[in-house]
């Protein structure tokens, strides 16, 4: 036999475990082995390796299984409480969203008003406009930002 | 017979799948599902950051973050993977963080990190590491030393591959990199973890 196919065999073997060969990989394999001792060497020495590797066994203190689950329960309630307590922030943030809509052409036309009184760029009217209107928004979320950095702190 | 075909139907639909489960509970940050799954892959998890950080401590330590992270991020979850691969994705980027804070020189890979924790030298070394001594049979204690002696990036694909049985897809997912990269590191790594056990029995 020549050293092409013990590396052939030895190549399979290996893949074998690690993605698999095809049926006539498989079969040729099989036939090779049958016939060649050092090749059979090698593969069982490779299932000896893998299997090895099942006969770790760890041990997992049950005390820090109970403090982990301890540690997730109190680490819930915060985040939960977390959650809770911006609720009604953020209905807040909606009833003044829709104010806003209904308002809106009340709004416009008095900074038309005051734009025409100072003489504005009307750019300038539509950014007070806009600022008027998602100002709450903003609130809340710099409110918001600055409670999550806070908790990501503690 | 159609009648209870249609219920069977019904119910395969209306039932929520495992993960489907999973991913409800992690959005709500279900406590009950946490205590579930604690008590369904506490033992993986463990051995898993055990081979990865070769130490007891370091591994309870990043144990008891693995969870709570999980919780934390529960609403990333998304089921493209299982739970499981999820779980060791996080754990193991949590295990580079905390390697980074250690030595903020260090890369971003595990082999970098084995140099720079010095972990490697540990495990060479003549005294049994932490790994050793959970270890109760003399088998295992061989094994858990060959083990010891690899290089991590092998140490860890070896781990998932063939204790905790993962897809190369899933491994490739969790230590972030390309399958053609995961095999020839399971390649190289049974080649010298079957080195490692022949110079142990010899």
């Amino acid at each position: 036999m020549t050293q092409e196919l013990h590396n052939r065999a030895q190549g399979l073997i290996a893949a074998a475990r690690v993605e698999g060969i095809s049926p006539t990989d498989r079969e040729w394999l099989d036939a090779h082995l049958q016939n060649c001792s050092s090749c059979s060497e090698y593969a069982s020495d490779t299932e000896h390796a893998i299997r090895s590797l099942h006969l770790i066994s760890v041990q997992v203190d049950p005390a820090l299984v109970a403090r982990t689950k301890r540690a997730v329960h109190i680490r819930a309630r915060q985040l939960n409480g977390q959650r809770s307590q911006l609720w009604p922030l953020w209905m807040l943030c909606a009833i003044s969203w829709v104010l806003g809509g209904i308002t809106l052409p009340l709004v416009w036309r008095g900074i038309e008003w005051v734009g025409q009184y100072v003489n504005l760029p009307s750019p300038i009217e539509i950014f007070l406009l806009v600022l008027w209107w998602a100002l709450p928004t903003l609130g809340v979320a710099a409110f918001i930002s600055s409670k999550g950095a806070k908790a990501a702190g503690e | 017979m159609v009648r209870m075909d249609a219920t069977i139907l019904s119910l395969s639909i209306t039932m929520p799948t495992e993960a489907q489960e999973i991913t409800r509970g992690l959005r709500r940050r279900d406590p009950d599902l946490l205590d579930q799954l604690i008590e369904q892959y506490h033992y993986r998890l463990f051995r898993y950051l055990v081979s990865l950080t070769g130490n007891r401590d370091a591994a309870e330590d990043l144990f008891q973050e693995t969870w709570i992270r999980v919780l934390e991020r529960g609403h990333q979850y998304n089921q493209k993977w299982k739970f499981g691969t999820w779980l060791f994705t996080i754990a193991r980027n949590l295990f580079l963080d905390a390697m980074r804070r250690k030595n903020p020189a260090a890369g971003s890979n595990v082999e970098e990190l084995d140099e720079a924790s010095g972990f490697a030298d540990t495990a060479t070394s003549d005294a049994p590491s932490p790994f050793d001594l959970q270890s109760q049979r003399e088998d295992s204690d061989r094994v858990v030393r060959a083990l010891d002696r690899l290089s991590s990036s092998y140490r860890e694909v070896l781990v998932l591959r063939f204790q905790e049985d993962l897809s190369l897809e899933e491994i490739a997912a969790v230590v972030a990199a390309p399958i053609p990269t995961v095999k020839s590191r399971l390649y190289r790594g049974m080649e010298a973890l079957k080195d490692q056990l022949q110079g142990g029995r010899a």
